[in-house]
């Protein structure tokens, strides 16, 4: 039965989200980045306010002002000016831009981490007086949610208003085309300034408000915001009120839902998508709404634009590298062998990526849902207790388990051959929250779990090699995608895919496939990853780290198999040395740095040692040209006697 | 005797406007048709809905008989029906080589699980004598170790059509072939199509320049605002006074 207080309750909830989405709805109209780092921003600035307010004491008011008045937006500019300007005026590929903020998610919560810790804080200053309001008919209304639903009412007309105005139309200007309106006499520089500014103020704002009624904990609090991205999604990234609607709907049907009462296990289903309900809507909405947005949000799903493949001609020797990091545990004493075990299990799961986003040329945020499915099936299998299939232990489990995550890997790439851009990369990654939701922390599904190295490999030394084994079966499938006519067809879906559909590639199969082995080969590693610490833990497959694992791939170059393997050792020597939040800082930074680093960190490095040894400093035109302001293009063009767009797009 | 390809009713409509307004189309073996018409008359648009590039939304579709509406363009590919682009759509990070080669491998769809797993390809030797007998015949021998992307414009498109040919079709779709060619790549790209249309190809194709229409066309289909206003012999209709005024803007 529908309840009135129910649905009020509900709508509080449902005013967050609406405040969230309308925040990130708007970021995306002033600056044309759907800014996955809209959460971590709102979180970091309810950090800073704590901080201000329990830790230095100071009025919450001035607090609050100083933060929305000056901190929030002057680190829009900043970003701005440092991170997303360069790339705007490269007319850098909508890959390399959701990376940029992917990379500034990431950059954030290490810092977080490494400021605040990772446990929750209890006590955030609340911004408005808790208390009801009573309203006409006996119902009452929570006076923080009237004031969310103000906010909601002010920024919403706002947005409505500013879209119509001259500065609306600038903004749209901008945003569609920068080089067209900087043509037609716009300062491209000032608008989209003042679009980071007001994105960033939003989500303070957001971040601030919802405090109070959230847990405050770096992961958890932007998982939260993240997944609020499902009204955005609800909106077709565009209408504004649709958004607001969508998530005040979600809020009263998540409050109505609690009252259904069932009998036996399918209450903990019923629990679960109550309590999950955002995530739902947020896989369901990217499902739907992505086949029907099409290509939405530009050539995001095709990562060229972040590799740098046949630069430089190919290496020799270049197994030296990776082979040194991975023998040299097998020198240490027992204590680090252990910390090792997990280097090479990581550096699958970051080949994993390789595969599907590096040479598949797909986006997938999702990587380490398949991981975590892959730890919790190879622990199923071995204590006998998956329905239909037989009770596996050991090395055969081990074998089985990507074998049975094949199939599960196709099937969640079946939205994505048809989906292109954002909407891919939010499939992947809402798939991802769904799996740990729904699996990795539902204690039905893990509990009594137990898994440990198959018996004959029960020896830390011994798993080390069994793990370096399993390493190498991945890397003889990275080398088999590079070469023969699998390599080619490839190399031309990447290069121009209506020409490899002319030519007979099965352009969908191959993605299918390509997604099937990268999840296959997640699996492997994450059943690895929890048989080294013998445990199966949920974080470690949290959706959250899969953003961070994706980034790090895209740093360490995101075709060069090579990378992830030096960057897995990275990640966890920095793990076991230093602080916590450490390594997803320094992840985060050289993520908003990939603009300036193609190919990603190895890849620059070489080039550097390449242009040392040549004794030049080897820069294409190109290069220089997309560097230029537009007028810089036109004197460059004068002293070169040639028409300015000749080269541009080179 | 069958045609190699047919379309009957081909209509398509974005919102109210009528992009294809239904054109039949009919190419026999060894024939070359040419679709001409001012630019938004929707030749792309017709191509596109053939090759499977966008769907029709209504008419069909035969490919040496066999009802091939809505099928994807790889599928046609494989099939035997092949087509070029108005932009070049050559893979520019592979050699010229193994541009056609790309297309010689995928004549037939197999080999991806054991691509994966690194075990070699049966098919290897057709397809070498295949890319060989293509860069001879196009005089592309000399480029066959360049990166695809650094050739000047007008080898692209000879780089294109090789590659066309390597899959091995009896129908090709050209769109704007003779685009961005001098006058002795117009000229050797001329030879080229009569010498395949020789051979039996059936060959549908959009073109521009009327000189190299008149010289290579057996028949053509006129089209203005997504209808067919002419069809038949090529003197007969580029010699019509209103198609004449249609093309060139201007009357005789």
């Amino acid at each position: 039965m529908l309840t009135l207080e129910l649905a009020l309750a509900g709508l509080g909830v449902g005013a967050i989200a609406a405040l969230s989405g309308l925040g990130l709805l708007a970021t995306y109209r002033l600056t044309g980045v759907f800014n996955l780092a809209f959460g971590a921003v709102g979180m970091i600035i309810a950090f800073l306010l704590w901080q201000q307010v329990r830790m230095w004491h100071w009025p919450t008011a001035l607090a609050v002002a100083l933060d929305l008045i000056v901190v929030a937006p002057g680190f829009g500019l900043l970003l701005e000016r440092l991170v997303f300007r360069p790339l705007q005026r490269r007319s850098a590929s909508a890959a390399e831009r959701l990376v940029a903020s992917l990379g500034l998610l990431v950059v954030i919560l290490g810092a977080a981490t490494v400021l605040w810790g990772a446990q929750a804080r209890l006590d955030p200053p609340s911004l408005v007086p808790s208390g009801n309001i009573a309203l006409p008919g006996g119902a009452y209304i929570g006076i923080g949610t009237a004031i969310d639903l103000a906010v909601i009412a002010m920024v919403g007309s706002a947005l409505a208003l500013g879209q119509r105005s001259r500065f609306g139309l600038r903004v749209r200007a901008v945003v569609e085309n920068r080089g067209l309106s900087e043509l037609g006499g716009i300062d491209a520089d000032r608008i989209a300034a003042i679009g980071w500014a007001v994105g960033t103020t939003l989500a303070g704002l957001c971040g601030m408000l919802m405090a109070s009624t959230l847990r405050l904990e770096p992961y958890g609090f932007t998982l939260v915001l993240l997944e609020t991205m499902a009204v955005v999604v609800i909106a077709r990234l565009s209408n504004p009120a649709l958004a607001v609607g969508s998530g005040l709907l979600l809020g009263i049907v998540q409050a109505e839902l609690t009252q259904i009462h069932v009998h036996g296990t399918a209450q903990n289903l019923v629990q679960a998508l109550t309590s999950n309900l955002f995530v739902i809507a947020l896989l369901v909405a990217t499902l739907v709404v992505g086949r029907l947005a099409g290509s939405g949000g530009g050539d995001a799903g095709i990562t060229a634009g972040l590799t740098a493949r046949g630069e430089l001609p190919p290496v020799r020797g270049w197994w030296v590298l990776p082979a040194v990091t991975l023998g040299a545990p097998l020198l240490f004493g027992a204590d680090n062998m252990h910390v090792a075990l997990t280097v090479p299990a990581l550096a699958i799961v970051l080949v994993s990526i390789v595969v599907v986003s590096g040479y598949g040329g797909q986006i997938s945020l999702g990587q380490a849902g398949f991981a975590g499915l892959g730890a919790l099936i190879a622990a199923r299998l071995a204590d006998g207790s998956l329905p239909l299939l037989p009770h596996l232990t050991g090395v055969s489990a081990l074998i089985a388990c990507p074998i049975i995550v094949f199939p599960i890997g196709m099937l969640s790439g079946w939205p994505a051959i048809r989906r292109r851009g954002l909407f891919l990369a939010l499939t992947t990654f809402a798939l991802s929250v769904a799996m740990s939701r729904f699996l990795f922390e539902q204690p039905s599904v893990t509990q009594g779990i137990h898994i440990e190295p198959p018996a004959t490999f029960a020896n830390d030394n011994n798993f080390y090699v069994l793990e370096l084994a399993c390493l190498a079966a991945a890397f003889a499938i990275v080398h088999n995608l590079h070469r023969g006519r699998l390599g080619r067809a490839l190399i031309a879906i990447r290069d121009e895919e209506d020409g490899a559909l002319a030519s007979g590639v099965d352009v969908h199969r191959l993605k299918l496939v390509m997604f099937g082995a990268s999840a296959a080969m997640a699996a492997l590693g994450g059943a690895l990853l929890s048989m080294g610490s013998r445990a199966f833990d949920a974080s470690a497959f949290d959706p959250i780290r899969g953003l961070i694992w994706f980034a790090a791939v895209v740093v360490f170059g995101v075709d060069n198999a090579i990378g992830a393997v030096i960057g897995a050792g990275l990640l966890v020597a920095f793990d076991a040395g230093l602080p916590d939040g450490t390594s997803t800082l320094a992840i985060g930074a050289a993520a908003l740095l990939i603009g300036r680093l193609p190919g990603g960190l190895l890849h620059t490095l070489r080039r550097l040692l390449h242009d040392l040894r040549s004794g030049r400093r080897a820069v294409s035109t190109v290069e220089i040209h997309r560097r230029l302001t537009p007028r810089g293009r036109a004197v460059a063009a004068a002293i070169h006697h040639r028409p300015a767009t000749a080269e541009v797009h080179g | 005797m069958t045609p190699n390809l047919e379309t009957t009713g081909m209509t398509k409509r974005i919102g109210a406007a009528v992009i294809l307004d239904s054109v039949d189309v009919c190419v026999d073996r060894g024939r070359i048709v040419v679709v001409v018409g001012p630019n938004g008359a929707g030749k792309t648009t017709l191509f596109n809905c053939i090759a499977g590039s966008e769907p029709a939304d209504s008419g069909s579709v035969r490919h040496r008989g066999t009802d091939v509406t809505g099928w994807s363009s790889d599928r046609l590919s494989r099939h035997g029906l092949a087509r070029t682009f108005q932009r070049t759509s050559i893979f520019p990070t592979l050699t010229v080589a193994d541009n056609l080669r790309v297309a010689a491998e995928n004549r037939r769809r197999r080999g991806t699980a054991a691509g994966l797993l690194g075990l070699p390809d049966r098919d290897t030797g057709r397809v070498d004598r295949s890319v060989s007998a293509q860069l001879a015949e196009f005089g592309i021998s000399r480029w066959a170790d360049v990166r695809a992307g650094n050739l000047p414009s007008g080898t692209m498109r000879l780089v294109e059509l090789a590659r066309a040919l390597c899959s091995q079709p009896d129908t090709l779709l050209l769109d704007e072939p003779a685009s961005g060619l001098d006058d002795r790549e117009t000229e050797a790209f001329h030879d080229i199509v009569l010498r395949l249309a020789g051979r039996g190809m059936a060959i549908l194709m959009v073109e521009h320049d009327l000189g190299l229409v008149r010289s290579v066309a057996d028949t053509v289909l006129v089209l203005a605002q997504g209808r067919t206003v002419g069809s038949g012999s090529t003197a007969a209709v580029l010699d019509r006074e209103d198609v004449h005024s249609l093309l060139t803007g201007r009357a005789r």
